[in-house]
Formats: structure tokens, C-alpha cells, sequence
């Protein structure tokens, strides 16, 4: 931890810098200290995130008793050290490192898409010589390579830093990029017969300090000083990864990550930061449509919300399914809208994950989710997964479980029916049954103290419970706490504020729960509805029972959908009101271990489309119970009343604000006491707070840049609050200890039962999938690998299928062929990835556990 | 017998004497045998304690051969003694521009170094260890795996060796031809299969090398000379040489002198009867400077330098690896400077930028310069080029690039700037092939 | 009283009535400019009718009026519009904010944006006064008077725009 605050004193150790007397931690670098106290010493090839390896020498800096000059990157502080970042030997050279670096260098700057946010610029202009001696020709190579869909290299450019090379090998594990050759012919290069198809290749491009790693969806597309940038949170999984969106001529062109220490560290992967398409998508929903006939027409807001009221007045059997990626306003509003207008009980937001058992987790900690954090997963000494593979389905927490393991030591035990990416970095794999997880994790007797326990949900479609309360067991047995991963980036925030047929917002059980998604459409199935109202969910799509959910949509109840896109579900409604896309509006998401997060309004919303709790409230306020909510802030005056879990979080402070300090860049020249300027000269007001203000650039810092990256850390670190909110009731008290009364399995549906049903059908998703929002991504569209049929060698040797054969898989009355692959599975079972474009794995699926007859095509 | 033997030359043979007696078989089993091989390697492992060998060895004051001259007993005591398991490496990576001493001496006397490693092992209670043997070394390499392998057969190595309770296993391995591996912590990498980059210390080889354990990194000649340190004392050892460079070297003596060779000498023992052990310099040439220690040390115009580590420190120039390249009058120390360089270049690892981007930098100008086209500024502009490695540069090996172009800057500046005004080599005709061997401008462009 | 600034006033009057007159009967006549006179841009070519700009945007990043709107793109083997990687494909002049201070020529580092003596610009809709790379590049390269060592007429720069 870089928290300096609470250090005992006989840690700290005292040094002079640049004349100034500091106490600091010790075994800090001295490259963190100076930064820290405003002094920058220059650097490309360190970075904070990744370790040292001290080959750019440009931090040199003049430590008093050795003979020669140390980087400051590789050098800890030690007591008594002197210390002159700008002393003459030191500032010749930085200059003379820059002189070299550039000899090579082709400033090509006009036409690199980097110039404008460039360290080399920036450090050049700060610390470099004025004019260059090199007469003789550049080293030359083949200009812009495209090393994968998203990642181009131009070599000229690269600097040698390593940072791209040590963050695929340190951080992401994918070692799908290299230094080849050597000498002054080294170069930065992948394999030649792979692309580098890193799911965090994106990484890559935004810490590279040249132009030579540049994004080709953003390829020319804008310069740093066009954008608009707001800060803002990933909509995709429930890390929640901060992010920026930047935007030119009000269409978002980028997105970056930005650092939380305590959450994505400086990492997304590309879903996140290439997903960003689907807000401008042309088949974005601009107004409000209404059915008549056949037909949808175009109406107004007021035409839709009367048409709404008249058809729901008086009704009172209504069900409303939310999806999870709507924010915890919209969750509020959802909740608010239907337990107190509507007075229905029969509302849930679990579609892809329906009948997860979350309620259950209430009895270790009084809240339905993670008692642990992720910071408390990556300090833990015993990790236990229970789940699916996190590299597919939240790959930031897979970064920061490799971190866990493999800096921290931590002991991973990996209990799945099938291989995961965790699998190389565990300390123990055990490979169940389907369905035999909870058994497995019951016969585990080696779990340490202390251990943080992950469970989320495997497969969707499938009675998981016994699995969570053997994780929630595990938990308690070893007295550590428990990390729920829920699936979407608004999951939590439903649970938090009561979407759930059992809860009420702050976790509060009700008596007699309601309908769970599952018992929804099977309900409307069977015309036993009123009306349905579905929030940003697509049941054809998501739940796992296809054939379920198009049977209730297409029953005739009379349907609301809060949609951004036409969905399945959503053409198949009668009212259809557009929703704002998270880039488009203010409000905040809440993680999986429940981390409030805000989210700013970047680009205005196609036509009349307005964010879902506004939808909300209109419809509430035309059935008689007005809310009186303008802004977000009104909707969390409201939270803040109603949801005692919630009643100290103040908006205010999610807001980043800048750092007290920010080094100048200038360092290396005039006088050390002019280093620390005063705060406001450094910021500028920004979309959503006060930004650092950027060098020489005239225009507002763009957060996420890759250098300064340690400050906006702090920034966090020191203003945004952690996610976990003490009970009011204290620990557990006021919920039921035993979580067996709690509504959980849905009620069993008759299984479906055909002959050769032989497989149980697994499922899950891949990170890219045929989403709504991510499939519209013009970047990753292409990379999505498609469906399959995994089976375990021995099913495949039984079926006399090999890899690559096809095999056809029949279920729920549906029949798909699919190719064959041979993993490490359990024994009859066959994995097939939600969701993909060739194949729905839902309409395969017919009540829970589904099963599934292969055979060869 | 006297080591001090054959022709009266003031070679005094310790690690060579029984190559030079015996050059007819003295690689074999037998002839090791024969002549008293593996006798002080099997009283070490039978009848002295570990840190009885570390006290005999510092008291020897036996200094590393390599380059870097640290005293190998004081590098050995700076191994944890409770952390297991431990290495010895043997660096036998030897690419040092005008070095052929340890390539010989594997070569004539595998089971010497053999014994030596043996000495070593036990000293570090090491139960593996590895010789990283220089690719292009053939047949050096074949007579060390055939001796290892007799060495194994007659209980040597292997299991409980000479009776004991002590295992140990060499493990001969091949590096693919890169200079930077000699230095001791890019050969651990190259070692362990990755790029051979030099490591950021610390931590030092001693606390965390080979698979992030303690390892002594030791040169083929330090360790041959164990034997007859175990076999004969620490104060006889000390006879020769200095105070603080205490007993014989093997110089590789090479350039335009009549006998090129490898020849044993006293440390401490003056350039000039060096120069007279290999014949002195060839009729018609005359002495004009001469590299005293490998490619990376500075050159020296004075013949009456001692040769030890003090002296030549002293005279801003180093031992390093003891090899020795005399030069007359007809060398174009520009084309010296450049064909110097341009090894540097060739070699340099392209971890750093100084090294990468300095040594790129020097060629280029040397070469304009060498072909006519050099500017008055270009000799300041080289020295600030060396500036800019020497003292920054990851690893020694920048430095090292940057002290030899130095020195032919500034000794021979006025051979520089005659390049310049003439507009051309003043020394141009017979040597003009070694400029420009290497077709850059393609090799490059062929990356892609 | 007033008398003496009435004389004085009309003999400022009368003396002017005799001295050569700075107007002229614009539009029958029209002044010919100082040949660096700073008016209308274009967009040069390279003698091998490849475009000179890149698409950089450095002179909308410059321009203190914010008059210049760039959006570069990529070559590509099949269209290739510039030398090297990247090209504007939009590239607009709003000449009712431009304020004709050159720096946009200054900061250009392919000489692609000059500027040229025409000063006429007029238009009936805001859109007539928005110059599209249509209207600003030329169709051949043009020659510059400090290609020929010579001053030419102000107007032989606008040789070959459209």
C-alpha cells in the first residue's frame, strides 16, 4: 500500500531532496517521493503498476555518495540519503538521454496520433536538448503493422521501454508480444503466425510513452485537443473499471481507463474500452414508440405515458424485470415505481442469472452481496473460486486475482466442472461434476485462515444455490470474507436498492416475496399478468430459457419496454420508451463489492431518449404520485431518506477532483523553489470536476493519460468512498441466520423431458459475445470467437467426434450444429458460450438445469 | 616440479603448466591422472571443512579472472550459507575482442577446470553446477563434455562424489553467440531461456541468481588456478605478482607482434617484457599503442605499465580479461576506434538507451570520418557521445564501449582531425576491407 | 466667438479638396494588394498532384478563432491522397471567423495551407462561407514567389483554384 498516512514512525526514514528535508516510507522509490512532493523526474520506462526494470535511464538523478548517477525508479529511499534531481551531472543527463532517444526517433509527430498527449513530446519540450546533432540517416522499418484487430505498432516510433512487453507478461499473462533482435535493431514485435489477441491488449497502447502502439479504431480519428472527456464507469461487468469517455463533435472516439488503485488499478479490457460504439449506434431508439397493429409509431412522451397509465389504471398484476446495466438510480426508480405505485411484489432484475441465490449471502453479513473487497482479494493469503472463468467474464478481477497470486503470494484454490484461465495460477484445481460444485467445496479441507471466498454464478440457467452456501460456508468455516460477482455492472445496485422479488431497497426482507424473474414470465405464459414492464432487460436474449420468454412476450400482456436499442423483447412490446446510454448521463453504478461510482454525462442522447428513472417518475407522476425528482441529485435526496444503507453517501464526493500537488514539469530547470505551485493554478474545470491542467497543451488535462498517472491515484485514494456501508443493524442482526426461508430456487419447472438427454448443458459468457451493446462495437465485432460444443475427451472418444468435427445438439425442442472442442470438462457435461452469434445457448435451455442430447452431425 | 619451466622466458606456468608439458594428450583422463589430476578437489571434498576452502582462497588472495577482478574468496563468503539449493556457474562465455585464453584453456584442460569447479562447488556447498560454454567454442565444448562424462564415470561427479556424502552434477550448456552474455547476470538469463539482458541489481547473483537462487558466477581461469592453490598453499600462490594481485595470468597476446599466444606471466610483470614473451614486435613494426585488456580497456601508449590491477587502474586503463593487442604504425586508430565500436554496437544487448542509441551513434560518425566525410566538430561530438554512455549505461558493457572510443579520441585526436581535414583515411589501401564489413541499412530493413 | 475653429476646419476642408485620393470606386475599380497580403487559403499540391496536407490539424489546433475544422483519415494502397500514413478528409475554412492572422500557415509543416492575396469573400448563407477542400485545394501545384526569386502579381497565385 502507498498509503503513507497511518505508518508507524520506525518505518519512515529521512532524506533531503532537491534541499528539502522529507520523511517517507521507507523502501519507497525515490521516483514516487519526488513525484509525490511535486518534483517530476522524467521517466518512459516506469510505471507504477508494473515493476521496475530501469532501462530508459532517463530518471538519473544525483544521489550523494555514489559514483554514479541512479535511476530514481530502481533506487528505494534510504535514511540519510541526498538527493539532487536537478543537479547539473543529472539534468546533462536527462537532456543527453533524450538527445539519444531521439536520434532515432522520426517525429513524425503531425501525422502520429499520439502528439499532443506524448511523454516523449512533452519530456523533450521540458527536458531535452533544443536541436539534435544526428546528421546521419534514421533507423527505418515498415511503418504501422497491424499486430490485431485493435492494436497498430510502428516500431520507428518505439522508444524500447518495455512497457507494453512487461505488461503482457506481468499483468495480463499473455505473452503475445516481444522484444526481438537486439541492439539498436531491437525491436517490439509479435509472433509472427499470432496476432497479439490479448483481451487486454488496449493496456498496451494507452501506458506506451511514444506513438507506437495507437489504437486503430481511434487511428487519425482526433487529436488530444479536440476531445471532450468525462469520467465516467465501464457499463459492461461488475468491476465497474472507471473509465473516460472522450468525445469529438459529440460522438464518443475513445475511452481510457482511469487508475483506481483500489479497483481496475490503471487496466480494462478492450470490451470496456472498445464497447463504447453502441451509444452512437443508428439503430439507437430516438423516441418513444407505440404500438398499433402491427406497427410502431412514433409518439411523444406524454401520448406514451398516458397510454401506459389508461392500459395499467387500476391493474395491479404486473410484473417488471429489470436488466444490469441500468445505474442505481434507475434501480431506485425501478423499485420505488413498482412496490410503491404499482404495488406489485413480483419484481426481480437476475435474467441472466436468474435464481441466483444472493438473498442468502444476507446471513453472513447482513448484506446481499460481497462482505469482502477487492482490495481485501488481492491482500488475502487464501483465495477460493467458485465460478466462472473471470478472464472471460470480469477480466479486470482476473488481473487483479493474477496480482493476488502472484506478487502477493496469495494460495488460489480453483474449484470448477470445467478449466479456467485461473487454472495455471492455482495453487489447487478441483475439477467437479456439473452441478457438484457445492459437494467439491465441502470436501475442501486445506482452506487457511482469512480466506476471501469468490463465488458467481457458472452457468447460466442452472439451480446454483448449493454452491453458494457451501462458498457462504467455506467463508464463515474459515473466518474470512466473501466476494459475490455478480454479472452486470448495475446488478449490485438492483440488489442494493430492492429490485428483488424478496428485498426491499437497503436489504430489507419482506414477508412474503414475490415473483422471481423465472415465476414473471411464467406467469405472463400463462396470461396471468396484467401488464410487464421490462427496464433495459431482454428476456429472449438473456434468460436462460428462450422458449419461455418468447412465449410471455408473445402471450398479449400488455408490455413496457425502457430500451436503447429494438431489441427481441422490446419489438415485441407495446409501449417502447427510449433510455440514455451511460455515456449520456449522470447517475452511478455500484461494483461488485458494492463501490459507489460515478458516472458523467459526456454527449446528449439520440432524440428524446432520457435515463430510465425519469421514465420512472413520469409514469408515477401521471398515475398520481409525483416524485418531484429534476436531477440526479433529487433522486439521491430521496435515497438518502429511504435506504438507510445508503444514507451517508454524499454524490459530492464520487466526484475526482485534482490532486493537491502536481508535479511541474519544468523541473530540470530555474529555481527547486518555484516546483510546487499553487493548486488552482494547476486545474481546470472539466465535465464532472476539476481536471490537472496538462502542459503547454491550453486544453483540459485528459485524465487517463498515461503519465501522471500516480497523482489521479491519489486522487482517488483520497476522495471517493469505499463502496461498504455499515449496516444499520450492525452485522447480521435483523436478518434471518438461517437463509433457508429466504426465496430462492424458482420453482422447479417441469424438466423438460426428451429422449437422449444425456449432457448436462453448460454455459457462460465469453467477454465478446453477441450482447446488445457490446456485438455493436465496430472494433471487437470481428474477434468474437462463435459458438462451440466443449466436451470432455472421453464423451468425444464416445461420440467418435474429434476437434473440429461437428456435433448437434438438441434441446427445448431446438437442434444446432456445432463444432466440436475437446477440453478440460467434466465428464457429461457439454459447454456452450452464451450468446454467440451462431448460437443462442437459451433456446437450448427449457426450465433449470437443463440437459441436452449430442450427437454426431 | 617448478611451474617455472621450458624456454627462459619469464612465463611462470600454474594454470597452463600441464597443457604445455603435455601437448600431445593433455585433455585426456589418463594424462590428468597421471599427473596428479583431481588429487586437491578430492582432499577438499574428503578432508576440508567449506569455510576452511573460502579462508584458503581469500588468504590466496586469488582475484577473478573474467575482467572485473573481485576477489573470488570474498565473493564466495557473500553467499547465504542457510539458503539451498545453490549454484555455481561457470561463465566460460568468452567474446572479449583479442581474449582466447579461456577457450585454450577448456580446450587442453577440461579436467582441471573440472577439478576447480569441484574446489568451488564444495567451498559453496553447491550441488549443481553450470558451464556456460561461448556457442562458437566446438571443440572446447566436445573435450568438456567427453572429460565431464569420463569425470562422472570414475565418481567425480555424480553422487556421493570421491566417497562423500557430497552429489554434484556439472551441467554443460551452449550460449548461442552473444557477447552480453558474459556478463554475469544476462548469462543467468540466458541460462534460464530468456533474452540474455543483464538484470537490474540488486539483488547481486550471490543472494538471488540462477532460478532466484544464491549463485557464484566464476571464470574458467579463476577457477583452473584452484587446484594448485589447494594443492600448494595460499603463500605460495601469493610468490608471484602483487600484494593485492597476487600470482599469474594468463595473457592473450595478440596484434603485430612476431608470436601471438597465450603465455602465463606474473601478474605485475612490466607491458614491455610481455611484449618480449611473445618475440616483440614484428620486423619493420614499430610500437605505436597497444589495448592491455580486451576490447573495453582504453588504450596505452607506455610499455613499462606493470601489468596488475592496481597499475593499470592507475594508468586509467584495466586488466580486464588480459588480453593483450599491440599495434604498430600502420593502424589506423580511426578504423581501430570504428572496428571497436562497431563490435560494441553489434553486441549490445539494446536494453538501454545509451548503450543502444550511443553506440549506434559513434559508428555512424566514425564511419563518416573514416570515409572523408567527417566534420571539425565530430571528435567533440564523439566525446560527448561517450559522456553520455560511460557511467549511465545499464551495464558494464555501454561503458566499456565508450571508454576504448575515448581513449582513441583523445590519444590520437590528431590522426582524427587529419581524417578530417585530409578528407579521407590517411592510412588508406590495405586494411580498407575490415570498414563497412557489415551492410547495415539491409540488415535492418529486413527486421520486418 | 467660433470663428477661428470654423476657418481652421474649413481650410483642413479646402486643402484636402486638392490631395490625391485614397478611396476608390470599389467594385468598378479595384486595388491591387501588397503581394503578402494575407487573404483566402489554399491547400498546395505536390509536383506529383499529391496533396501537401496530412490531416494533421495543427492549424485548427492554432487557430485562435477556432475557424478551422480538420478530420484526417487514412491512405490506403487503393485511395491514396497524400504522401505518407494520413490525410484531411474534411478540411474546412469558416471565413466568417477567420481573422486572417496566418498562423495556421505557420504552424502547417508540409507548406500545404498558404494564403493568397484574394480578399473578396462574401456570401449570402453561412454555408457559402465555409470553404470545403473542394474549394481550397488547387488543382496543380502553385508557384510560390520565393520558388522564383521574384515578386509576381498578387494575383498569379490563385492560378489553378476553383
Amino acid at each position: 500500500m502507498t498509503q503513507n498516512g497511518g505508518a508507524p514512525k520506525d518505518t519512515q526514514v529521512g532524506l533531503t531532496l532537491n534541499g528539502r528535508e522529507l520523511k517517507v516510507e521507507k523502501d519507497r522509490l525515490l521516483i514516487d517521493v519526488a513525484e509525490e512532493v511535486g518534483i517530476f523526474v522524467p521517466r518512459f520506462c516506469y510505471h507504477p503498476g508494473m515493476k521496475s526494470v530501469a532501462v530508459c535511464r532517463m530518471c538519473l538523478v544525483k544521489v550523494e555518495g555514489s559514483p554514479k548517477l541512479l535511476p530514481a525508479c530502481a533506487t528505494p529511499v534510504t535514511d540519510g540519503m541526498v538527493v539532487d534531481t536537478v543537479d547539473e551531472t543529472a539534468v546533462d543527463a536527462q537532456r543527453g538521454m533524450l538527445e539519444f532517444l531521439l536520434i532515432n526517433h522520426p517525429l513524425d509527430c503531425p501525422i502520429c496520433d499520439r502528439a499532443g498527449e506524448c511523454p516523449l513530446q512533452d519530456q523533450t519540450y521540458a527536458h531535452g536538448p533544443g536541436s539534435t546533432r544526428y546528421v546521419e540517416p534514421k533507423r527505418t522499418y515498415e511503418k504501422a503493422l497491424e499486430i490485431s484487430e485493435l492494436v497498430v505498432l510502428d516500431r520507428e516510433r518505439c522508444v524500447l521501454c518495455w512497457r507494453c512487453v512487461r505488461f503482457a507478461d506481468e499483468i495480463a499473462g499473455d505473452r503475445f508480444i516481444q522484444l526481438v533482435d537486439r541492439g539498436p535493431g531491437t525491436q517490439i514485435l509479435t509472433f509472427s503466425d499470432e496476432p497479439f489477441d490479448s483481451y487486454f491488449s488496449g493496456n498496451t497502447i494507452q501506458i506506451c510513452p511514444v506513438g507506437a502502439l495507437t489504437s486503430k479504431p481511434y487511428r487519425f480519428v482526433s487529436r488530444p485537443w479536440d476531445l471532450q472527456t468525462a469520467p465516467s464507469v465501464c457499463t459492461y461487468c461488475s468491476v465497474g473499471c472507471p473509465l473516460t469517455n472522450e468525445s469529438r463533435d459529440e460522438k464518443i472516439v475513445r475511452c481510457q481507463a482511469l487508475p483506481n488503485e483500489n479497483v481496475n488499478d490503471f487496466w480494462l479490457c478492450d470490451k470496456g474500452r472498445y464497447g463504447y460504439h453502441h451509444v452512437e449506434s443508428a439503430e439507437r431508439l430516438g423516441s418513444p414508440l407505440v404500438r398499433s397493429g402491427k406497427e410502431f409509431e412514433p409518439a411523444s412522451w406524454g401520448a406514451a405515458v398516458d397510454k401506459i397509465v389508461s392500459a395499467i389504471k387500476d391493474k395491479r398484476r404486473i410484473g417488471v424485470i429489470a436488466g444490469g446495466h441500468l445505474t442505481t438510480e434507475d434501480a431506485y426508480a425501478i423499485g420505488k415505481l413498482a412496490k410503491k405505485v404499482l404495488e406489485t411484489k413480483d419484481v426481480d432484475s437476475r435474467i441472466q442469472d436468474a435464481g441466483a441465490p444472493y438473498e442468502r449471502a444476507l446471513a453472513l453479513g447482513g448484506i446481499a452481496g460481497s462482505t469482502a473487497t477487492l482490495n481485501d482479494v488481492e491482500g488475502a493469503p487464501e483465495i477460493l473460486w467458485v465460478g466462472p472463468d473471470p478472464k472471460e467474464t470480469l477480466p479486470v478481477l482476473y488481473l487483479r486475482l493474477r496480482k493476488a497470486v502472484n506478487d502477493g503470494g496469495a494460495r488460489l484454490t480453483v474449484v470448477s466442472p470445467r478449466a479456467t484461465s485461473l487454472d495455471v495460477i492455482a495453487a489447487k484445481v478441483v475439477r467437479c461434476e456439473a452441478g457438484g460444485e457445492g459437494r467439491a467445496l465441502r470436501e475442501i479441507d486445506d482452506l487457511g485462515d482469512d480466506a476471501v471466498v469468490c463465488w458467481g454464478q457458472s452457468s447460466p440457467g442452472r439451480d446454483e444455490t448449493d454452491a453458494f452456501d457451501a462458498a457462504v460456508a467455506a467463508s464463515q468455516a474459515s473466518g474470512g470474507k466473501l466476494l459475490v460477482c455478480v454479472p452486470h455492472a448495475g446488478s449490485q445496485g438492483m440488489l442494493d436498492m430492492g429490485v428483488h422479488p424478496g428485498l426491499d431497497a437497503g436489504y430489507v426482507e419482506v414477508a412474503e416475496p414475490g415473483r422471481d424473474t423465472r415465476a414473471i414470465l411464467e406467469a405472463a405464459a400463462a396470461g396471468e399478468l396484467d401488464a410487464l414492464f421490462l427496464f433495459g432487460a431482454d428476456p429472449i436474449a438473456d434468460f436462460p430459457d428462450a422458449g419461455l420468454a418468447r412465449r410471455a412476450l408473445e402471450k398479449g400482456i400488455f408490455t413496457v419496454a425502457v430500451e436503447l436499442f429494438p431489441t427481441q423483447s422490446a419489438m415485441r412490446a407495446d409501449v417502447v420508451l427510449p433510455s440514455a446510454a451511460y455515456a449520456e448521463r449522470e447517475g452511478t453504478f455500484t461494483n461488485l463489492e458494492r463501490r459507489v461510482q460515478k458516472l458523467e454525462r459526456l454527449v446528449a442522447p439520440p432524440g428524446t431518449a432520457q435515463e430510465p428513472w425519469k421514465t420512472c417518475a413520469a409514469i408515477a407522476g401521471a398515475l398520481g404520485d409525483a416524485w418531484g425528482w429534476a436531477r440526479c441529485d433529487d433522486v439521491w435526496d430521496d435515497i438518502r431518506r429511504n435506504v438507510p444503507t445508503h444514507k451517508d453517501l454524499d454524490l459530492a464526493l464520487l466526484t475526482q477532483e485534482a490532486p493537491a500537488h502536481a508535479p511541474f514539469y519544468e523541473s530540470a530547470f530555474g529555481d527547486v523553489q518555484t516546483h510546487t505551485m499553487d493548486p488552482p493554478a494547476l486545474t481546470v474545470a472539466g465535465p464532472g470536476g476539476q481536471y490537472p491542467k496538462g502542459y503547454r497543451s491550453g486544453a483540459p488535462f485528459q485524465t487517463g493519460q498515461n503519465w501522471p498517472l500516480s497523482w489521479e491515484l491519489r486522487a482517488f485514494e483520497a476522495k471517493q468512498r469505499p463502496g461498504v456501508i455499515p449496516h444499520p443493524n450492525g452485522s447480521a442482526n435483523g436478518h434471518g441466520a438461517a437463509p433457508a426461508g429466504a426465496p430462492d430456487a424458482p420453482d422447479a419447472a417441469p424438466r423438460a423431458a426428451e429422449g437422449g438427454d444425456d449432457f448436462v448443458l453448460l454455459s457462460g459468457r465469453l467477454i465478446y459475445d453477441e450482447g446488445s451493446m457490446v456485438s455493436r462495437s465496430k472494433a471487437l465485432g470481428n474477434i468474437a470467437s462463435g459458438g462451440y460444443a466443449e466436451l470432455n475427451p472421453g464423451d468425444a472418444a464416445d461420440l467418435e467426434v474429434s476437434a473440429g468435427d461437428r456435433v448437434v445438439l438438441r434441446g427445448a425442442g431446438a437442434e444446432v450444429t456445432l463444432p466440436v472442442r475437446i477440453g478440460d470438462i467434466a465428464k457429461g457435461a457439454v459447454y456452450v458460450p452464451y450468446d454467440q452469434r451462431d448460437v443462442k445457448a437459451n433456446t437450448l435451455m427449457s426450465g433449470v438445469d437443463s440437459r441436452v442430447g449430442v450427437a454426431k452431425a | 616440479m617448478s611451474p617455472v619451466s621450458g624456454r627462459p622466458r619469464g612465463e611462470v606456468r600454474i594454470v597452463t603448466r600441464r597443457m604445455r608439458e603435455y601437448p600431445e594428450d593433455s585433455w585426456t583422463l589418463s594424462r590428468a591422472l597421471d599427473d596428479g589430476g583431481y588429487e586437491a578437489s578430492r582432499k577438499v571434498v574428503t578432508q576440508m571443512t567449506a569455510d576452511d576452502t573460502i579462508e584458503l582462497v581469500k588468504s590466496s588472495g586469488l582475484r577473478g579472472r573474467g575482467g572485473a577482478g573481485f576477489p573470488t574468496g570474498m565473493k564466495w563468503s557473500f553467499v547465504p550459507k542457510d539458503v539451498f539449493p545453490k549454484y555455481v556457474v561457470i561463465n566460460h562465455d568468452e567474446g572479449e575482442p583479442g581474449t582466447f585464453k579461456d577457450r585454450e584453456l577448456a580446450e587442453l584442460d577440461p579436467h582441471a577446470l573440472i577439478e576447480g569447479i569441484t574446489i568451488a562447488c564444495w567451498a559453496n556447498q553447491a550441488n549443481k553446477a553450470f558451464i556456460y560454454c561461448r556457442g562458437e567454442f566446438a571443440l572446447g565444448s566436445r573435450r568438456m563434455d567427453r572429460a565431464i562424462r569420463e569425470a562422472y564415470e570414475k565418481g567425480f561427479l555424480g553422487d556421493g562424489i570421491y566417497g562423500s556424502k557430497f552429489d554434484l552434477d556439472i551441467i554443460l550448456h551452449r550460449g548461442a553467440g552473444a557477447y552480453i552474455c558474459g556478463e554475469e547476470s544476462a548469462l543467468l538469463d540466458s541460462l534460464e531461456g530468456f533474452r540474455g539482458q543483464p538484470r537490474l541489481r540488486p539483488p547481486y547473483p550471490a543472494v538471488k541468481g540462477l532460478y532466484a537462487q544464491p549463485t557464484v558466477v566464476n571464470n574458467t581461469e579463476t577457477l583452473m588456478a584452484l587446484p594448485a592453490i589447494i594443492d600448494k598453499g595460499a603463500d605460495w600462490y601469493r610468490k608471484w605478482g602483487t600484494e593485492k594481485s597476487p600470482g599469474t595470468k594468463v595473457f592473450s597476446v595478440s596484434g603485430h607482434v612476431k608470436e601471438p599466444g597465450n603465455y602465463e606471466a606474473p601478474l605485475a610483470m612490466p607491458l614491455s617484457e610481455v611484449l618480449e614473451l611473445a618475440g616483440g614486435m614484428r620486423d619493420g613494426s614499430e610500437f605505436k599503442a597497444v589495448i592491455p585488456g580486451g576490447a573495453s580497456a582504453p588504450l596505452l601508449t607506455d610499455l613499462s605499465v606493470p601489468m596488475d590491477f592496481e597499475s593499470l587502474k592507475d594508468a586509467g586503463t584495466m586488466l580486464g580479461s588480459g588480453a593483450i593487442v599491440f599495434m604498430d604504425q600502420t593502424t589506423c586508430m580511426v578504423r581501430n576506434a570504428l572496428v571497436t565500436t562497431e563490435f560494441f554496437e553489434h553486441e549490445s544487448c539494446g536494453k538501454c538507451t545509451p548503450c543502444r542509441e550511443g553506440t549506434w551513434w559513434g559508428v555512424k560518425v566514425l564511419e563518416r570520418i573514416e570515409h572523408g566525410e567527417g566534420r571539425p566538430e565530430d571528435m567533440d561530438l564523439l566525446l560527448d557521445i561517450c559522456d553520455g554512455i560511460d557511467g549511465r549505461a545499464f551495464c558494464p558493457l555501454g561503458d566499456a564501449a565508450s571508454w576504448a572510443l575515448r581513449s582513441n579520441v583523445k590519444l590520437f585526436r590528431d590522426e582524427f582531425e587529419a581524417h578530417v581535414s585530409e578528407g579521407r583515411c590517411i592510412f588508406d589501401g590495405e586494411h580498407k576491407q575490415l570498414v563497412g564489413a557489415r551492410a547495415r541499412g539491409d540488415e535492418m530493413e529486413g527486421g520486418s | 466667438m467660433a470663428l477661428p475653429e470654423i476657418f481652421t476646419g474649413l481650410t483642413t476642408v479646402i486643402k484636402n479638396v486638392f490631395r490625391r485620393k485614397d478611396t476608390v470606386g470599389y467594385p468598378e475599380v479595384r486595388r491591387l494588394p501588397f503581394p503578402r497580403y494575407k487573404g483566402r487559403h489554399i491547400l498546395d499540391r505536390h509536383p506529383d498532384g499529391l496533396e501537401k496536407c496530412i490531416g494533421c490539424e495543427l492549424c485548427a489546433g492554432v487557430c485562435p478563432a477556432d475557424a478551422i475544422r480538420v478530420v484526417g483519415a487514412e491512405n490506403t494502397a487503393e485511395e491514396r491522397f497524400s504522401p505518407g500514413e494520413r490525410y484531411a478528409q474534411i478540411y474546412q475554412i469558416n471565413y466568417l471567423r477567420c481573422i486572417f492572422c496566418g498562423l495556421c500557415v505557420e504552424a502547417c509543416p508540409t507548406e500545404a495551407l498558404l494564403m493568397t492575396t484574394e480578399y473578396e469573400l462574401s456570401g449570402s448563407t453561412r454555408e457559402d462561407l465555409i470553404y470545403t477542400k473542394e474549394q481550397l485545394i488547387v488543382d496543380a501545384p502553385i508557384i510560390r514567389h520565393w520558388d522564383t526569386k521574384k515578386e509576381l502579381p498578387p494575383d498569379i497565385n490563385l492560378k489553378g483554384t476553383s
